[in-house]
């Protein structure tokens, strides 16, 4: 598992970012403008530019999707147009996607960096030393404790995002739902590429995060919604990528067996 | 090593050393057997025969064996997911916590969704108790009767009261054995197959007094002959 990697945003990709603006300045535009918008996120996310895609999501003024579907009711129309369903649900797809991006960078950041170091008591202290000594232990006792709460619900947030993209809603994360003829085949490979590109990834951090706090039940029940069919997320796996899963929870299951408890968790007979 | 975990008592240990030395076919098979005997929790099945797939999925074998055990994987995964869509009323009613179900057999489910522990079923819960008979395959049990005993449980549902007045076929569309009869026809299920033949239904011992009430028989026959038509 990685944290996010040091994707530099370049000149060009500034003048991608900044193109949007001219595209959100007359609200009769905001349909183009989503769909302009996706179509730049979507190549900063299949090179993992997260902070560039953030950038232009942030471009899109939060009340978008709400004038677009003002607009439509206004022109007498009860239905979107499939085109401008699919752009709205991959908005949402994308949004669900950088929260998760966040919210796995923050848990790392949290899991590496935040942990109280230990105090060390230097060989040959002095009385006076020892005694500041078992004050500073008490105080990291006390720190290590309230990072351990915060851990816990830094990895709920973080699974619950992660999560959010592996059981996407209707049919799956950058997956259409609207039947739209007019569409290009382009984005489609897009969005099929990002799925076999991120959904492992977000699978591996996923177990990675649950194994690091210790969580290795949840661990094995991740195979549960990767096998499922109502989710066909294995699909997304070359063999490889399926073997190195195997192990990573072969090596919960060995956790398990140390805590003395059946390789799923659950209690020996 | 390999001999030791290969005994029965340790095969819930081996397939971790199978998947260590890349050995997946093996690791899938092991993991197959011990979701098959696992019959005490649901979750537990459901995760041995996920991480079975998942083994099969790896291991590049596409033989026709394996096609074949990746088939009944997914039957078993399908069953799993009719036992975990049980109204959760239905569960506790039984006495049973949902995070903690044991395995149940197919009829054991259906008898579930159509029982009166599942207080508020509806059509979709009978055509649910009917999709479940595909999965018997213990000899023992007579599907036949299982199916007339479901829509047995159907017709009770409603008191088929009616006045004399109306309309039958306005009576029987809103009853549970007609929305059901409909849901099946909808589906694109065929009748002659799935209904009990009208004889048979008003024949059926569970219904009580009810098979000698004449306004039900009259209901029911006058809503057969309207299937007759588009049968």
């Amino acid at each position: 598992a990685a944290s996010a990697s040091g994707t530099e945003i370049t000149d060009e990709d500034r003048e991608k970012i900044e193109a949007i603006d001219w595209l959100v300045f007359d609200p009769k535009q905001r349909g183009e403008a989503v769909k302009q918008a996706n179509a730049v996120m979507r190549s900063f996310i299949a090179v993992k530019k997260h902070e560039a895609a953030k950038e232009v999501f942030n471009k899109l003024p939060a009340d978008t999707i709400d004038i677009i579907i003002r607009q439509q009711t206004q022109a007498g129309s009860e239905m979107l147009k499939p085109e401008v369903e699919n752009a709205i649900r991959e908005y949402m797809c994308i949004k669900a996607y950088l929260d998760a991006v966040d919210g796995f960078n923050d848990w790392f950041t949290f899991f590496h960096h935040a942990k109280p170091q230990k105090p060390d008591l230097t060989m040959g202290a002095t009385f006076t030393d020892k005694v500041a000594y078992e004050h500073r232990i008490r105080q990291y006792e006390t720190e290590l404790e309230r990072w351990r709460h915060n851990l816990t619900s830094q990895t709920k947030i973080s699974k619950e995002r992660i999560y959010n993209i592996l059981l996407f809603t209707d049919g799956g994360w950058m997956v259409d739902k609207a039947t739209d003829d007019t569409a290009d085949d382009g984005r489609k490979v897009q969005m099929e590429r990002l799925r076999e590109l991120h959904i492992p990834g977000l699978c591996f951090n996923l177990h990675h995060m649950l194994h690091s706090t210790e969580m290795y039940a949840d661990c094995l029940q991740l195979a549960d919604y990767i096998a499922s069919e109502q989710y066909r997320l294995y699909k997304e796996f070359s063999s490889e990528d399926l073997k190195t899963l195997l192990r990573h929870l072969q090596e919960s299951s060995l956790k398990l067996l140390d805590k003395n408890k059946d390789p799923l968790g659950y209690e020996l007979v | 090593l390999g001999q030791f975990l290969e005994s029965e008592n340790n095969k819930y240990l081996s397939w971790l050393h199978d998947i260590n030395n890349d050995n997946f076919t093996q690791a899938h098979v092991t993991l197959l057997d011990l979701a098959k005997v696992e019959t005490t929790f649901l979750s537990k099945k459901k995760t041995l025969l996920s991480l079975s797939k998942l083994t099969a999925l790896a291991s590049d074998n596409k033989s026709p064996d394996m096609q074949e055990r990746l088939h009944d994987i997914n039957d078993e995964l399908d069953l799993i997911l009719h036992q975990e869509q049980l109204p959760l009323d239905a569960v506790q009613n039984l006495g049973m916590n949902v995070a903690n179900m044991n395995v149940m057999t197919p009829q054991e489910i259906a008898e579930l969704y159509v029982s009166d522990m599942n207080v508020v079923a509806t059509e979709y819960d009978f055509k649910m108790a009917l999709d479940l008979l595909s999965y018997i395959d213990d000899p023992e049990v007579d599907k036949n009767e299982l199916r007339l005993h479901i829509w047995s449980r159907a017709v009770l549902r409603d008191s088929w009261e009616s006045n004399t007045t109306s309309d039958p076929l306005d009576t029987n569309k809103d009853t549970i054995f007609f929305k059901t009869v409909d849901l099946a026809y909808t589906q694109g299920e065929d009748l002659n197959e799935c209904l009990p033949s009208v004889e048979e239904l008003l024949e059926s011992k569970e219904l009580g007094d009810l098979r000698h009430n004449p306004n039900f028989q009259f209901l029911i026959k006058a809503g057969y002959e309207h299937l007759q038509s588009v049968m």
